[in-house]
Parts: C-alpha cells; structure tokens; sequence
C-alpha cells in the first residue's frame, strides 16, 4: 500500500512536472504566433464582447458569453490564486509573479484557441443541451476518438478530485481554523448549497456563476486594495522587487531561504499554470455553451480568463503578500496569506481571506461539475447525470470530513493528464484555430451591436466597406416589395454618429456644411454636404439640431474614415468632437407602415414628427431612444438610435410585431437597401460621387447656401457655381434587361461620354435603371444613350430623378 | 442545400443531367443562393456549337452577374424560355423548371472533368 501510495506521488510529480509545464508553455507560444498574437492585438474586442455589445437572446447556445466567463471563471479562481501565489513566492520570492504573469500572457492565447475549437466542434443533443470541449475536437476534429475518451475520462477523475473533495476539505479545514466551526457542519452546508444549483444544470450553474463570481472578485479586490491602500508607500517597491528577481536570484533573507532564478521562474510558471489552467481543457466546456455562431467571438471572451485570474486576482495576493513584508518570514501557502492579510487589516483582514476562499472554493465546485457532467455525458450519454449529481454532492459532504490523500493525488494526476490530449489537439489543429481567426477578421472588421441577432436570424452577411452587415434575409426583391408595401426593418448601425458640443458648435458646423443652419430650430434635421477647400464632396450628412450647443451629425460608413479627421482638423477651441458610432445603435424602420409598427412602443408624440425633424423618446418606457423622421429608400419611415447595447431588444420586440391583421415587420439587408435607394434616386457616397466631384455635378447644388458668407469649400464652390458643369450625375434607365454595373462605360452618340456609378434592376418599376456620370451635353432628360455591359452595347435614354416616387404622406411636411 | 446524386457537377457551379447524347444544364442550389434573386437569364442561340468551358449565358440577379459555361462539346439543343417571363424559377426550383439550356453533344467528345455531388461538395467546402 505504502509503494502504492509513493508511486501515485511520483507519478503526480512526474506529470506536474518541468517537461508537461515546458509543453504547456511552449503550445501556448506556438499559438500566440499562430493566431497574430491575438492576446495583445484584439484584447480591447475582448472586453467589448464581455460587456454583452454583441448578445442576442434568441441565438442557439445555453447562456450568454459573460455567463460562459463567469462559469469558467468559476472553476478557475480558486485556492490557487490566494494559496497558490502564495506558495510561489514563499518558495521562489517575488520574481515568481513575474512568472506567472508571462504564463497568463502565453495562457491567454492558449485559452483562445481552445475555447474556439469547443465551439467550432460542439454538438446539440435531441434535447436542444449544447456539449463541447476537448473530447469533442479531439474526435470531431482531429478523428482522435480515444484520445477524446481518455480525455474525458481524465476529466470526470479530476472533477471528483480537485473539483471537489480537495476544495470542500480545504473550506471546512479553513472555516474549522479560523472561526471554529466544526468540519461536520460545513460538511452539510455545503453539500446542500452545492446541490441546490447543480439540480439546475448549466443555466442555474451559469446564473449563479455570473451573479457570485463578480460579487467574491470584488469582495476579493476590496479587501485586497485596503491592504495595498495602507501600504501604497511599498507598492513601487514591490513591483520593483518583482521584476528584479525574476531574472536575478535572491540570498536568504529572515526566514526566507534563498532562490535560485530557476526556481523561481518554476515555481512562478507552475503556479501559474495551476492558476489560470490554460492548457488543460477544462474552461473550453464551459464556453462551448456559450450563446453564439462565432467561435472566435467566444475565445476572444475566454481569452479574458487568465487575464482576470492571473493578471488581476494572482496580482493582488502576490502584492499584499511583498507589501506586507510577511514573505520574508518563512511560512508557506494559505497560512501566508492569512498572515499577509492579518498583518495588513488585523483579524478581519483575516476573516476576509477566509470568507473568499469559501466563495472561491464554492463557485470551483459548481465549476467543476459541470466539466465532470459534460464529460460523462460524453462518455455515456444522459444515462447517470441523476446519479452523478447525486454522487457529486454526497462527495462535497465526504471531502469536507476525511482528508483523502491517496484519492487527491489520483486526481491530481487526472487532472495533470488533461493536458496531454489536449495539447495534442491544439496543436494538431493550430492550423484551424489560425485559419479560422484569419477568415474571422478578414469577414468581419466591424461589427454593429446587432450582429448576433443577424446570425440567428440567419441573415447572409457580407462585408460592406468594412463593416459586417447582413446582405439580405429572406431575399433582396421580398425584402424591397416589403418596404414598398408595408415596412422593413434595417440595421444602419454603421452609420457614422457624431456628437458635436459645446459653446462654438454652432458656428462650427455653419463652417462645415454647405448649407446654412441659421433656418434650423431645435428637433430639425437637415440633409446637407461637406466640401473640402475645392468644393469637392466628402459626404452628405444628416444634421440634427439639439440647440446651439449641440448638434448631432450622421455621416456615412464609407467615408467616415476622411469626415472624422477632417471634423478634428477644423475643430474650434470651444467644441468637442465625440464619435458615438459605437455606443449607439441605429435601426432604420421604412415603409408606408412603419408607423404603425412603433404603435405599441412609443409615446404617441412621434406620429407628429414632421419629415426631417426627430425627438428624444423611450421605447417600451424603458429604453432611451432619439426617434427621427427620415429616410433613404423613399418610404416614411423612422429611424431609432438606442444605446447599443440595447439594439438587439429594440430590434428583437419590433421583429416580433404583427400589425393587427396579422402583418409582420420584415428583416431587410444591405440589398433592399440598396435598390431601394436607387429607386428614390438617392445617391451612395463614395460609390455615386466622392472629393472629385462638386455638388452641382451630382445635382446638389439646391443645398449650397451662398448668402452664407463663409464655409469651407464657399470660394471654391462660388467659382464652380459660375460655369456649367463637365459632366453631371444623371439618372438612366435601360432597354433590355441588362443590368449595368459600377464601372461600365457610357456612349453618347457612338462616344465614350461616361461611367456608370450605380445600376440595379428595380423592382417596383420592373426594368433596369442607374446613375452615371455623364458628359453634360448627354445628360439632358431624354437624351438616348449606350452602356455597354460585359462586352456588349444596350441602349438607355437619360431621365430624371426619382425613378420612383411614394404618392401619400406629402400633409406631413412642414415648412421645410 | 441540395445536391441530387444521379446528376453531374461543375466547380463553377453549373449541374448537368445527362441523357444518351443529350446534357441538360442548370446552375446548383449553392450558386442560386449565392447569386440572390436572379432577374434576367441571358439565353444561348439554339443551334449554336459551343467548346466545353466556353462562355454560353450569363445570370443576372440582382447583386451580380454571372457567366454560365458549356460543361461539355456540343450544340445548343433546347433552351428554357420559362425563364424569359420568370427567371426566379432559378432561384425556385434549380434543379427542375429552373434548367438554362441542353447540349447535344459532339460524338467522341471527351466527358472530362465532371464532379460526382460528393465531389462538389468537398469544393464547396474549400470554398468556405
């Protein structure tokens, strides 16, 4: 039995030791190179993600991306962020932390791509219950099955292990330590608490997770910069020792014993590792549940981990620890820190220490048993999830009582062997996690906050001008007839929104646009163009009118990367510039009854909204919203700005109206859009006219203000206004049913005397119609010209603008 | 999506229906899609000789268009003028009401190059 037991010990220490760590490392350096060093260039998206800017409550998947972090985060904050870093230092000083921070910073790629196989190889089972992790890519991706079974059986031993009996041993060994409570009551206690949310499966483990995890990190964080607060003096100093030592070794000082570099840099990768268990496999399960079609979405989120536990949590044991001086002292692991804390804050910084240790040790265990559940599930589909939460939580009860060493090194090693399958699948697939990481951000540049409700709802998503926004859903001509008949509803979330503040706002945008504001009063929008010096157009733009103070400029996606610098590069003195495109979400509802759909929604006020005027509303009573009247496809319509992140449930409740007969409000993509504008003859930016062109060449002149003595581009402009202009954009339309495309060329009389700008088949008219630049003696209404389309020559005749025009709703206008 | 296993397959997307000397042609579900709503179908010339991969109709839809190839040799037999009146019969129906045209084939010609559905699917997939 003794043999027995010395073999387990060496086993464990063989598979915890310096080649398995070597490995970890050195897989998780292969993918930080293989996905771009994903962790220091996308880690802002990351946050971003967390925040909930993406979510949509209907996409498949159990829980949301910050419940999938927070479960994850749940098994992995544990005793080895106060113990752990604890025993780091006690043994390898304070260059340890150094360390373990590089182990995070390597783990965080690691994590990435673990978490995005989970998700790219997870399965649905007939029940809708989403399972995914290493076993799964490993069989999925890799054809490895046993690898996938040997890993998920790996996992169920180690659940039992350190998931449980080694966590809630240590709880009751605490609480018995530090308030006397007996190791049978904790026993009890725990077990119940434990059963009462694994009952619930992973949207109780995941609910409970999201509301504990947050509340024992800033429980944790409090107690922690209370400590560091009365020690500020020390922090330069401690942060100095830390990055002293990782490199150089430290002598014996008071009851410390010296270490070498080596050790140190061992004790700090180990213990990191142990920390943020990047590498092992275990944080993917939680994630493959996560609600989203997107796995890099997901490891960008998981990614976060080792950052949230190593970098932050790791970081602030580590500092109390050297501020307090108690490191120094020669004592080791939990009672090091307790000291620390004791030192630091007195008995209740004690009590402190134990109170998150017992929130750490709970959420590890809720944690872990879903990793032991899925895996079995794995193993053997549903047949023994009763027994096993049974089981799980008659254990919590067993380990708080009797200390199993024989069983907590079996399970140690389970744990360490996690590893080794698992490796062999991230590297096996590195070639999928970098492709897929290549593919994600070349689709997607830019995302509106809507993005996830486009996936669920199944839109085609396409690029457009680096934004990824949903081509069509149902189908351009469904979604155009729509519109025409009775209302679509469109993501225009990409559609630059700028904030323009401040005593000199108003003389700042009088500078900026060609028309004059001084007609404007509050509530009014204006449509209206930038120039630059040579009067050539930057964008068109919509301006809104808060007051004098405060304007509110929507500019186009395109062109947003010339406007914004162009708006700082004239800025006045007293005026801010504040680009609020990502904060704010923009939904364009457009139809004859778009009216009709915000009915429920909204206080009656905003059927009186004029054309071109907006007021500032909530929807639902709940939600703020600005509520304008404009358009861009030639219908009445309304636009509705809310806070992004509550675009996809203002988006979700108006997609789920049916008007009272039944009628429901169509999804609409950048398609309909598209050929719905053409109909109404309004014109693209940078597609239909960019800098090389002045207003009067694409018919805009009407907007050039002249009894406005100065605006940019005014010189220009006047000089331009006293000749007729070269060529001029003109609207054509086709015989034949050739559609033309941007680029083909124009005849006027057997010469070349154009380009074409826009041209699409119209669905309302049922013929082909477009925009052109044209040789001013050919742009005359009526005038027959040729373009020529994939080689060949069809005849069209010029026209005038709209080629469509709605017949109602002209009472609406007001004195505009 | 759909690829029916009795037919023959293109890696530009068209699909072939072969009969004795005759080859109908259509474009598969995965293009269809691709394509969007389709709106005007450029048809061939009955009776002209076509080489195989030569250029001989091209879909227009409303987001782009698109050139259709001659899988094989031979000489436009038939053309579907369904589409003339309603080309959404592409998007509707492709494999069926929604053919382009059909191909008398030259006697000897090489049947070279064609995809099995499982092949054409595994291009797909590269696609991807």
């Amino acid at each position: 039995m003794l043999l027995f037991e010395e073999f387990v010990t060496r086993l464990s220490d063989f598979v915890w030791g310096p080649p398995s760590i070597l490995l970890l490392i050195g897989t998780g350096i292969l993918l930080s190179f293989r996905t771009g060093l994903i962790q220091l260039k996308k880690f802002g998206l990351g946050l971003k993600i967390i925040r909930g800017d993406y979510d949509d409550p209907g996409i498949a998947g159990d829980v949301s991306h910050y419940q999938a972090l927070s479960t994850a985060l749940a098994a992995t904050i544990g005793t080895g962020n106060i113990v752990g870093v604890a025993t780091a230092i006690a043994v390898g000083g304070p260059g340890a932390v150094f360390w373990m921070w590089i182990t995070a910073l390597v783990g965080m790629a690691t994590k990435y791509s673990c978490c995005l196989l989970a998700l790219r190889y997870r399965t649905t089972d007939p029940s809708g219950h989403i399972s995914g992790g290493p076993m799964y890519y490993l069989e999925r991706g890799l054809g490895l099955k046993a690898l996938g079974r040997l890993f998920a059986l790996c996992t169920v031993a180690a659940a039992l292990g350190i998931g449980n009996l080694v966590q809630s041993h240590s709880a009751a060994d605490y609480l018995h330590n530090t308030f006397s409570i007996p190791q049978g009551v904790t026993s009890v206690a725990l077990a119940v608490l434990v059963g009462l949310v694994i009952i619930g499966g992973i949207r109780r483990i995941a609910h409970v997770a999201s509301f504990l995890v947050p509340f024992m990190c800033a429980f944790y964080t409090l107690a922690c910069l209370v400590v560091l607060v009365l020690n500020i003096s020390k922090i330069p100093e401690a942060l100095g020792l830390i990055f002293k030592h990782a490199f150089t070794p430290l002598g014996a000082t008071g009851g410390f014993l010296g270490s070498s570099v080596l050790l140190t840099m061992r004790m700090g990768v180990a213990r990191g590792i142990f920390s943020n268990e990047a590498g092992l496999g275990s944080a993917p399960i939680a994630h493959a549940a996560a609600k989203t079609k997107e796995p890099v979405r997901e490891g960008l989120v998981a990614m976060m981990g080792p950052f949230i536990d190593t970098i932050l949590v790791c970081t602030l044991t580590a500092l109390v620890i050297i501020t307090t001086g108690v490191w120094r002292e020669g004592l080791d692991g939990a009672t090091l820190s307790a000291q620390a804390f004791h030192r630091g804050l007195g008995i209740w910084g004690e009590r402190g220490v134990a109170l998150s240790l017992l929130l750490f040790v709970y959420t590890t265990i809720i944690g872990w048993f879903y990793y032991g559940d899925r895996a079995l599930y794995y193993l053997t589909g549903p047949r023994y999830a009763t027994a096993y939460k049974w089981l799980w939580t008659s254990l919590v009860a067993v380990g708080a009582v009797v200390q199993l060493k024989t069983v907590w090194n079996l399970a140690d090693i389970a744990n360490g062997f996690m590893a080794f399958p698992n490796l062999v699948g991230l590297i096996g697939l590195s070639g999928v996690v970098s492709k897929s990481t290549r593919d994600y951000f070349e689709r997607v540049k830019r995302v509106t906050p809507l993005v996830g409700t486009h996936e669920r709802l199944g839109g085609r998503m396409t690029d457009f001008h680096g934004w990824y926004l949903p081509l069509q859903y149902s189908g351009i001509l469904e979604e155009h007839r729509a519109v025409r008949q009775v209302a679509g509803l469109f993501d225009a979330s990409h559609l630059a929104k700028i904030h323009i503040t401040g005593e000199d706002a108003h003389s700042f945008v009088q500078k900026l646009v060609v028309s004059d504001l001084s007609r404007m009063g509050r509530g009014d929008i204006l449509y209206t163009l930038i120039t630059n010096e040579k009067g050539g157009v930057l964008d068109d733009i919509l301006v809104y009118m808060h007051s004098h103070r405060h304007y509110f400029l929507v500019t186009n996606a395109v062109q947003s990367a010339k406007v914004i610098p162009w708006l700082q590069k004239h800025r006045f003195p007293n005026t801010q510039i504040r680009d609020a495109t990502q904060a704010l979400g923009m939904l364009a509802l457009q139809g004859p009854r778009a009216v009709e759909f915000l009915e429920p929604y909204l206080k009656a006020s905003y059927k009186r909204l004029k054309l071109y005027t907006f007021e500032q509303g909530t929807f639902q009573n709940k939600i703020p919203v600005l509520v304008s009247r404009t358009g861009y496809t030639g219908e009445d319509g309304f636009e509705l700005i809310p806070p992004a992140g509550k675009s996809a449930w203002v988006w979700n409740t108006l997609s789920n109206t049916l008007l009272s007969d039944g009628t429901p409000l169509v999804p609409c993509g950048l398609g309909a859009r598209d050929t719905l504008r053409l109909e109404a003859g309004n014109l693209l930016s940078g597609q239909d006219f960019d800098e090389r062109n002045n207003p009067f060449e694409i018919g805009l002149g009407k907007l050039v203000h002249f009894e406005k003595p100065y605006f940019l581009g005014r010189p220009a402009l006047a000089r331009l206004h006293a000749r007729e202009p070269r060529t001029r954009l003109a609207a054509f339309t086709l015989k034949g049913r050739a559609i033309p495309r941007s680029g083909n060329p124009v005849f006027g009389a057997g010469a070349r005397a154009g380009e074409v700008t826009s041209g699409s088949f119209a669905p309302t008219l049922g013929y082909t119609i477009g925009l052109a630049h044209i040789d001013s003696s050919f742009s005359a209404p009526g005038t027959e010209i040729e373009i020529e389309t994939r080689g060949q020559r069809f005849p069209g005749v010029v026209t005038s603008k709209p080629f469509y025009r709605r017949r109602a709703l002209t009472s609406l206008k007001g004195a505009h | 999506m759909e690829f029916p296993h009795d037919l023959k397959y293109t890696s530009t997307h068209e699909w072939i229906r072969m009969d004795g000397n005759r080859a109908r042609v259509g474009v598969t579900s995965f293009a269809a899609q691709e394509l969007s709503d389709v709106v005007y179908v450029d048809l061939p010339e009955v009776g002209k000789e076509v080489q195989a991969g030569q250029e001989v109709s091209v879909v227009e839809s409303v987001k782009a268009a698109s050139s259709i190839y001659a899988p094989l040799a031979g000489r436009v037999a038939d053309v579907n003028t369904a589409l003339k009146s309603n080309p959404a019969l592409l998007n509707e129906s492709c494999y069926q009401e929604g053919w382009i045209f059909e191909l008398e084939l030259t006697p000897g010609a090489p049947a070279q190059g064609l995809l099995t559905s499982k092949e054409y699917l595994k291009t797909l997939e590269g696609e991807k």
